[in-house]
């Protein structure tokens, strides 16, 4: 449905030039919710509005649902205002001199598809109904709240039922409540409508959630393409493993091909084929696959440790503990009987370590 | 009607209303009865010399064609007939109207005006005599004055006069065209291409001389015609250029400016009767230099200053025999406005005229 | 109790109670310090000045001249049978003028600062160029060639088609309101830029991305978006339709069409006899009440003033839009505008000034063509009109911006009670007629002479232009404070600075572009304007402009010509490097927070 290729933007900015897209390469399939995630400035923002038609690429080639509406070689440049898209800004982007019902219309009054009056009511309240706004149809936009004016923005990009609908952060105004409200909404929504979505986000909550598939980036590149699970349980770099949830890390030197020397022992676990032994690497865990033991000896695949701090968060409980001279994180589900400054033992299970040169 | 004859008597026909009767100027026979009258400044011209040099300086508001040289001339020759040392400061006055108001109305915040001399009109010294901001000056004892150029009681002096009369683009206007008497420029081929002045109180002047009857009947036929209104810079820009023929009066400060610069205007010199307007000076009453005012003032009417004026501004005095208005007018009725018409009709009449024509 | 001690207790009651008083109003001296501090120094400002001028009205004489109060001006003013056709004549005149000034501005505004346009800068540079050439030297330029006797249309018109009847006058309503019209663009195209710059891009993408076309954005979103500055710049342009003599006088009296204007310079400018600054006033006062209706109306616009706050804390860098094969239909239209408002102009400038004296077009004019009139300029001018002018294009703008911002702020940004009250200060100068309000100054500066003694120097006329130009920077400066979000503010106060510093570091930087383009541009008008400038001088005070007017009533158009076209050299220069210098002070502020 969409697909980029060799997607490269350069700005010219007073401080020289910057790369902001590096030939990325990028498929997202029909019906397919993809979100691009990474820090901010990472080019992710560049893509999406380079699909939208609002940013003009230096080179490459994106194509949706079967048309080139740009291909640098071929010099085509299809305006935003003819590609088959919806769009929701961060900033709503509602504008200030319509009621709900107008901004909601407007792509069926003014925009690409414009329909007969008689269609236009119908369209708009399903609309409105579809984001829970139809009692608020007459109201100036500018009375709703900022969750409200969001839903508006939804209602827009969607009710001239286009085949892409590009989000760019749009979440990210809302108070986290309500975010969390939304993201659910924003997925149903998504699902029930079937649309083809692009979603830019710098929060890796969100991208894990409502993603069929998350794309990370970093500085103008694709790091890693997957579904949020191969993403989060396998990231490829230590980029991806520092950025999409939490992590351990810890210093290490390989010693053979599936062993690596650490403070807290030998470790068992796959060595990348290009890290011969005795160069260092970094060791990464999630804190959900440590957990504690009250021994506080060390044992086979487990050290010895004290407790720095423990945070309770209702559903798990965070440790943070130090064990032969790392700090590490260890999140344990529920409550639980450890207290500060105790004793306790770090457990690794076996095959959760990930190795980065 | 009294011709101005080439003879002995230059005494020009200022008094149109007075009939057949031999014509004298009535600002002539006042000024002389002044003369020795109490307030005058009853001092010999080395008196007035010596407090002038002492002043050191004088203040000057003269026409807005001066430039720097012709400021450094005037305040040669003058210091040189003089000998004296005197620093001229001029102002280039390009709205007289609007300055004269303005030293009036400082005169009675009680500001000294800032302005010693002012070289403007005799409508313009009439405000400042109402407003008592003339003196009184033996002009004819002190500087040799023509008597009939003295006015306002000794005030002022006419020491030069400009002249209206109706102008002609010449590469349009040929022949049998050109008007020869004032009616002639309701020529039908005028209408719509003729223009008339923001300078109503020219009609004024001309009632003067025709009675207010003959005057009324004569702006009825000009507005008749639709005439082009404006400024006589902006018309007289529209004539060079040739989108009117004809401007109903233009004064000769313009008419110059066409000569030097070869455009092809004419004024319709056989008409009469010419319309003068007066150049007067005379020290402002409470100003800071009043001495070297009224020594500025003398010297224009000397030879050497009428001869500078007259190379400056084309403009010289009808009542200094030889000068070049004095043969001007030789032979032609002239019109000059007499200090009791000036007090009593003419802003009635010139805005009498002026509203028929448009302009309010 | 003795009586004594009754007496101090009623004495201490009402002393308590005055206290209460006297409290809520120190309170709401002290809360809404600034705005009571603007309004105080505004109302002095203007409202002394406006007193004087309906004093004048109600006066017989000068100004100065005591005596009764009467309504003798307004009698003879008002019954004159002409007003009715005037009045109209008026509307007519300012209506369309206005509509001419937007269809120019709309589109340049939007093509310059929303689109990828090529040669902006050169643009910019005409506009302020062609803005320099004074209105009465323009008027030579459409004589040559709008006019129906000689103007180069007609003249081709009927060699070409034989036509004897002229196909083109500019001699009536309609061709005054164009001309009008015409020079009012560069004025509202400044006023309008701030505001289209400072728009969130993301509300005219949204429209793109619905699948609008460029120019139903434009319709539906830019214009909507933008209307309380388009408003603003209306109200503003209605005003100056109304009170501008230059285009009545040239275009107008030939054609025997009197507005308002040319009724109140013809009686404030006789050729004999006193001004007749009461009728004048008389007039005015009709200006005033319109001035201040519109005012009104315009603040009932701009009230709701949150629903338009667009620009968000998010930051934001404007996109150009690039024009693709709209470029060249779009480069048409400014080539139209700048025919019309720079090259004509310019070229009869040029023509006049190498001719001996002013001619149409001809062949036969070739053989005259001359450099006498530049040869004469150094003999015309001395240095002291430079140095004068200097001064003013360098204090009045500055002055006049410093107090601009500070009143727009108390007034979009404040909730003070009376800040209607101030706007409508602020918008009042505007509204008088600048002949009478240069009349009043003048005159309060000499009463007032042993206090400010400015009278007759340089910074009487800086006065008279901070003070007229108020109007212009208050209008532009609410078009862009409205479109400042409030938050960018409330998170400087709430950081700890005090609403001055953040003013001064969050609110005027967010605006330095527009800030920098409205002093530039309140600079030009200050260059350029000659009607106060003329009335307050002195002998010490000449500027450029009333030097050129000077010149010019005296016949002199060649070297006014002239004299046109060496400052045009001088000043365009100039606007090419501060337009440089403004888009880097402009992009170091708004482009500091590129989001990628």
């Amino acid at each position: 449905m969409i697909r980029i290729r060799n997607l490269s933007k350069v700005y010219d900015t007073r401080h020289g030039r910057v790369e902001a897209v590096r030939g990325i390469n990028l498929d997202v399939a029909e019906h397919e919710f993809c979100v691009l995630l990474g820090p901010s400035g990472c080019g992710k923002t560049t893509t999406l509005r380079s699909v939208a038609g609002l940013e003009v690429p230096d080179d490459g080639e994106i194509d949706l649902g079967g048309q080139v509406v740009y291909s640098g070689p071929q010099a085509i440049l299809v305006p935003p205002e003819k590609r088959d898209i919806g769009m929701v800004f961060q900033s709503y982007a509602v504008w200030p001199h319509m009621n709900v019902f107008q901004v909601v219309a407007y792509p069926l009054t003014d925009g690409r598809k414009r329909s007969p009056k008689h269609d236009v009511m119908p369209r708009v309240r399903g609309a409105l109904e579809l984001v829970q706004l139809r009692d608020l149809e007459d109201r100036p936009v500018t009375d709703l709240s900022g969750g409200q004016q969001q839903r508006v923005a939804l209602a827009r990009a969607l009710v001239s039922e286009p085949r892409v609908l590009l989000m760019d952060e749009p979440l990210s105004n809302l108070d986290a409540r309500l975010r969390e409200q939304m993201r659910l909404e924003l997925k149903k929504i998504t699902r029930s409508v079937g649309v083809t979505t692009l979603y830019v986000t710098h929060d890796q909550a969100e991208a894990l959630s409502l993603g069929d598939k998350v794309c990370v980036m970093h500085d103008g590149e694709i790091l890693q393409v997957g579904s949020p699970k191969e993403v989060y349980s396998r990231p490829q770099s230590l980029f991806v493993a520092q950025f999409v949830g939490e992590m351990n890390f810890v210093r290490g030197r390989v010693r053979g091909r599936d062993e690596v020397d650490s403070p807290v022992g030998k470790v068992k676990c796959p060595v990348p084929p290009n890290c011969e032994a005795g160069r260092e690497v970094t060791l990464a865990i999630r804190p959900e696959h440590l957990s504690l033991s009250s021994a506080s000896g060390d044992g086979e695949g487990a050290v010895g440790g004290k407790i720095l701090s423990k945070t309770y968060l209702g559903d798990s409980t965070l440790f943070e503990v130090e064990a032969c001279g790392v700090a590490l994180k260890v999140r344990l589900s529920g409550d639980s009987d450890f207290d500060v400054g105790e004793q306790a033992g770090v457990l690794f299970p076996p095959g959760r370590w990930r190795v980065y040169s | 009607m009294h011709k101005v004859r080439n003879e002995a008597d230059p005494v020009p026909g200022l008094d149109p209303w007075a009939g057949g009767k031999k014509a004298l100027c009535a600002v002539a026979v006042v000024a002389l009865t002044l003369v020795g009258g109490d307030h005058a400044l009853a001092a010999a011209p080395k008196e007035v010399v010596d407090a002038a040099n002492k002043e050191g300086e004088l203040r000057l508001y003269w026409t807005s064609t001066a430039t720097d040289t012709w400021l450094k001339r005037f305040q040669d020759a003058f210091n040189e007939h003089f000998g004296t040392r005197i620093t001229v400061k001029d102002t280039r006055g390009a709205d007289w109207a609007r300055d004269t108001t303005k030293v009036v109305a400082e005169s009675l915040a009680g500001q000294k005006p800032v302005w010693d001399l002012m070289l403007t009109t005799e409508a313009h010294h009439n405000d400042l005599l109402q407003a008592g901001l003339l003196g009184r000056y033996e002009w004819a004892k002190l500087f040799d004055v023509p008597s009939q150029a003295v006015m306002f009681n000794g005030g002022a002096y006419a020491f030069a006069h400009q002249v209206a009369l109706p102008a002609y683009n010449t590469d349009l206007v040929k022949g049998a065209d050109i008007p020869k008497k004032w009616e002639d420029i309701f020529n039908p081929k005028f209408n719509e291409k003729i223009g008339a002045s923001t300078a109503t109180h020219h009609w004024a002047r001309l009632s003067q001389f025709w009675g207010d009857e003959r005057t009324t009947q004569f702006v009825k036929r000009l507005a008749a015609m639709k005439p082009r209104l404006g400024t006589l810079a902006d018309l007289n820009q529209r004539l060079h250029i040739g989108e009117i023929l004809l401007i109903a009066t233009q004064i000769d400060n313009f008419m110059r400016v066409s000569k030097i610069r070869k455009a092809p205007a004419k004024w319709a010199e056989d008409l009469d009767p010419v319309l003068l307007q007066s150049i007067t000076v005379g020290p402002l009453k409470g100003s800071p230099n009043p001495n070297a005012a009224l020594l500025f003032a003398g010297f224009l009417a000397t030879k050497k200053g009428q001869d500078l004026f007259q190379e400056f501004q084309w403009q010289s005095s009808i009542f200094v025999k030889g000068s070049p208005y004095w043969k001007f007018v030789q032979g032609k009725d002239v019109v000059l406005l007499k200090e009791d018409f000036m007090a009593k009709e003419l802003q009635r009449r010139t805005d009498k005229y002026g509203a028929m024509l448009g302009y309010r | 109790m003795s009586a004594r001690e009754a007496l101090s207790g009623a004495t201490l009651r009402r002393a308590i109670a005055g206290a209460g008083f006297t409290r809520r109003v120190t309170q709401e001296i002290t809360r809404h310090g600034f705005g009571y501090a603007a309004s105080g120094v505004v109302g002095i400002l203007v409202g002394a000045p406006a007193i004087a001028v309906l004093l004048m009205s109600l006066r017989v004489g000068i100004p100065g001249r005591g005596g009764p109060l009467t309504f003798e001006n307004y009698y003879r003013a008002y019954t004159d049978p002409i007003v009715l056709q005037v009045l109209l004549n008026t509307f007519l005149f300012a209506i369309g003028t206005v509509l001419v000034t937007l269809l120019f501005t709309l589109p340049l505004v939007w093509l310059f600062n929303r689109s990828d346009l090529p040669g902006k800068r050169a643009i910019f540079v005409f506009l302020i160029a062609g803005f320099l050439v004074p209105v009465f030297l323009r008027a030579i330029g459409w004589i040559l060639i709008f006019s129906p006797e000689v103007g180069l249309l007609n003249t081709l018109a009927r060699s070409l088609f034989g036509v004897e009847r002229p196909i083109f006058s500019i001699y009536n309503l309609p061709g005054m309101a164009f001309v009008q019209g015409l020079s009012l663009v560069p004025a509202s195209f400044f006023m309008l830029s701030a505001a289209f710059r400072a728009m969130d891009p993301a509300l005219e993408e949204a429209s793109y991305v619905s699948g609008a076309s460029r120019l139903r954005t434009i319709r539906r979103i830019n214009i909507p978006v933008s209307w309380p500055a388009i408003a603003a710049v209306m109200v503003y342009m209605l005003m100056l339709a109304v009170s501008l003599f230059e285009v009545p006088a040239i275009v107008g009296w030939p054609a025997r069409i009197f507005v308002l204007s040319s009724l109140i310079y013809f009686a404030v400018t006789p050729n004999v006899g006193l001004p007749k600054y009461g009728i004048g006033g008389a007039y005015g006062l009709l200006m005033m009440v319109l001035g201040l209706v519109l005012a009104f109306l315009y603040f009932r616009v701009i009230r709701e003033t949150k629903r338009y706050a667009v620009v968000t804390g998010r930051g934001y860098r404007p996109k150009m839009l690039p024009l693709g094969r709209w470029r060249y239909p779009a480069l048409a239209f400014v080539a139209v505008y700048l025919t019309l408002d720079f090259v004509l102009p310019l070229a009869a400038l040029l023509w006049v000034s190498l001719l001996p004296h002013a001619q149409a077009f001809s062949a036969a004019a070739l053989s005259k063509l001359t450099l006498v009139n530049y040869r004469q300029i150094p003999e015309l001018i001395g240095l002291r009109p430079f140095v004068n002018t200097t001064i003013l294009v360098l204090l009045a703008p500055t002055l006049s911006m410093i107090l601009s911002i500070f009143v727009s702020w108390v007034v979009v940004r404040q909730r003070f009670r009376f800040r209607g009250v101030l706007d409508g200060l602020a918008f009042l100068p505007h509204a008088v007629p600048h002949i009478l309000f240069a009349v009043a100054l003048a005159y309060l500066a000499l009463l007032f002479r042993e206090v400010l003694p400015i009278y007759g120097s340089v910074f009487i006329i800086v006065l008279a232009h901070t003070i007229a130009y108020l109007a212009y920077g208050s209008r532009t400066m609410n078009g862009v404070m409205i479109q400042i979000h409030h938050e960018l503010e409330e998170s400087g106060r709430v950081c700890g600075s005090s609403k001055l510093r953040v003013l001064w570091r969050i609110v005027i930087p967010l605006m330095a572009g527009a800030v920098c383009n409205a002093w530039l541009w309140i600079g030009l008008l200050s260059y350029r304007e000659v009607t106060m400038a003329l009335v307050l001088r002195g002998p010490e005070n000449v500027v450029l402009s009333t030097l050129i007017w000077q010149l010019w009533f005296a016949g002199l158009a060649p070297e006014v010509g002239a004299l046109g076209v060496v400052l045009i050299a001088v000043v365009v220069p100039i606007a090419w490097g501060a337009r440089g210098l403004f888009a880097s002070i402009a992009h170091g502020y708004s482009g500091g927070t590129d989001e990628r």
